[in-house]
């Protein structure tokens, strides 16, 4: 039988953080310029388009753009490397927009087994012995460990875990692996943007593979070594 | 609130879905003594096992109407697709025919197997994809289970082409430019060569 059942509710996302014109971010824009097909353009929900907000979803992706943010996020397991795609199509485009930073970002929701698992998954990472002076029925709320990967132009990795809802029992894990562009040093934006493009092709497969390896070992370190 | 209230305006690296539950409405609670189901928060992982009818609460309260934001920053409206990924695969395009096409395909699920080679069908790619399919092209390949809201379950192929922005005349003439400098540097190098050779 597949263990379809597991199938974690999934999303992930590309955040960049800088200066944008959110009116540019319209889905006619992105089929005009060959990046998404037409029909996916006619059939976008639009919530939003003005010069200071930009809020649409396609049938695999949604963008929010703000005058400083913009956000790019697909739910389907299938299109992460289509949405990788997308925002190295719009930024090899907007080619002089001033990005300061950018984050991947993955979330998953993991069904545990029982409400048990559950338990023994927050007791795990975070035990409840030191908190019971403080407080009476200590549970984890969230957990976030900072810290960097090897091998990797990231400036740090941001994970976090919590309980989920829906489904419960179930934990969250987000990976967000971030770039701080300033770091770099790069003498132009034009060269700041270049090698925002080079991240973005050479390290997302590498960061979702890191996303697999990091909740496979988060949802496995907690059980009892046999 | 407000739009520029709102405190996921000012959020760029967590996720925007963070710690919120799918599906949220508003709505208007009436005025009189109301037994509802209250959506929690998540329990805390660790505490002990909630009671079975704690999350139903009987509540008292005023008129109280949930004014929304002017502007839902980032919806969430719709399930994310279910879908349980058996392979994917990049394919590049070899070959094209009149009703098919040869790949060459790179398994992402596990990129440590050989490359292979297939022949798929032309009715698979989006009519407004074909003219883009050429020898270089590359398609993404998924095989998996999805589970529709309903809870029926399918095998799917999903085929889809890796689209790349359109080329500017601006994008062009870079590269142009970019050529020429190349190839100036190549002829002096090879003048230098040739220089030393003799």
């Amino acid at each position: 039988m597949p263990d379809t059942e597991r199938a974690p509710l999934a999303s992930v996302s590309i955040v960049a953080i800088g200066s944008f014109n959110p009116a540019i971010f319209q889905p006619l824009w992105f089929s005009t310029n060959g990046l998404i097909r037409p029909e996916e353009a006619a059939s976008a929900t639009i919530n939003l388009i003005t010069n200071d907000v930009t809020a649409f979803r396609t049938e695999w992706f949604a963008v929010q753009v703000l005058s400083e943010s913009s956000i790019f996020e697909t739910k389907d397991p299938t299109k992460a490397r289509p949405l990788r795609d997308l925002v190295v199509g719009t930024f090899t485009i907007l080619e002089h927009t001033p990005v300061k930073a950018f984050g991947f970002n993955s979330q998953k929701h993991f069904r545990m087994g029982s409400e048990e698992e559950w338990h023994a998954f927050g007791d795990h990472f975070a035990p409840r012995e030191s908190w019971k002076a403080v407080v009476s029925q200590p549970g984890m709320r969230v957990l976030g460990i900072l810290g960097r990967r090897d091998g990797c132009k990231a400036s740090a990795m941001n994970i976090i875990v919590q309980p989920s809802a829906p489904p419960h029992p179930g934990v969250l894990i987000h990976v967000n692996q971030h770039y701080d562009l300033l770091e770099a040093k790069k003498a132009s934006q034009a060269d700041l943007n270049a090698y925002l493009l080079e991240i973005l092709r050479d390290e997302w497969d590498g960061f979702l593979e890191y996303c697999d390896r990091t909740e496979q070992h988060l949802l496995s370190a907690y059980k009892p070594k046999e | 609130m407000s739009l520029l209230e709102c405190p996921r305006a000012g959020r760029s690296y967590l996720h925007p879905d963070q710690g919120e539950t799918l599906g949220r409405r508003d709505r208007v609670v009436p005025p009189r003594w109301t037994r509802q189901r209250v959506r929690s928060d998540p329990s805390p992982l660790s505490s002990p096992p909630r009671e079975p009818s704690s999350d139903v609460a009987i509540t008292a309260q005023l008129p109280r109407v949930e004014i929304s934001p002017l502007v839902r920053l980032w919806t969430t409206e719709g399930p994310p697709r279910r879908f349980k990924m058996l392979q994917q695969w990049e394919a590049i395009v070899t070959a094209l025919a009149e009703d098919c096409f040869v790949v060459r395909l790179r398994d992402l699920s596990c990129p440590k197997l050989p490359d292979e080679v297939a022949e798929l069908p032309l009715a698979e790619i989006p009519e407004s994809d074909r003219e883009l399919l050429a020898p270089g092209s590359i398609i993404y390949w998924s095989i998996g289970y999805e589970t529709s809201e309903g809870g029926q379950i399918r095998r799917v192929s999903e085929l889809r082409l890796k689209r790349r922005p359109v080329w500017t005349e601006r994008m062009l003439a870079e590269i142009k430019k970019k050529a020429a400098t190349m190839l100036e540097r190549y002829q002096a190098d090879n003048a230098t060569g040739n220089e030393h050779a003799t």
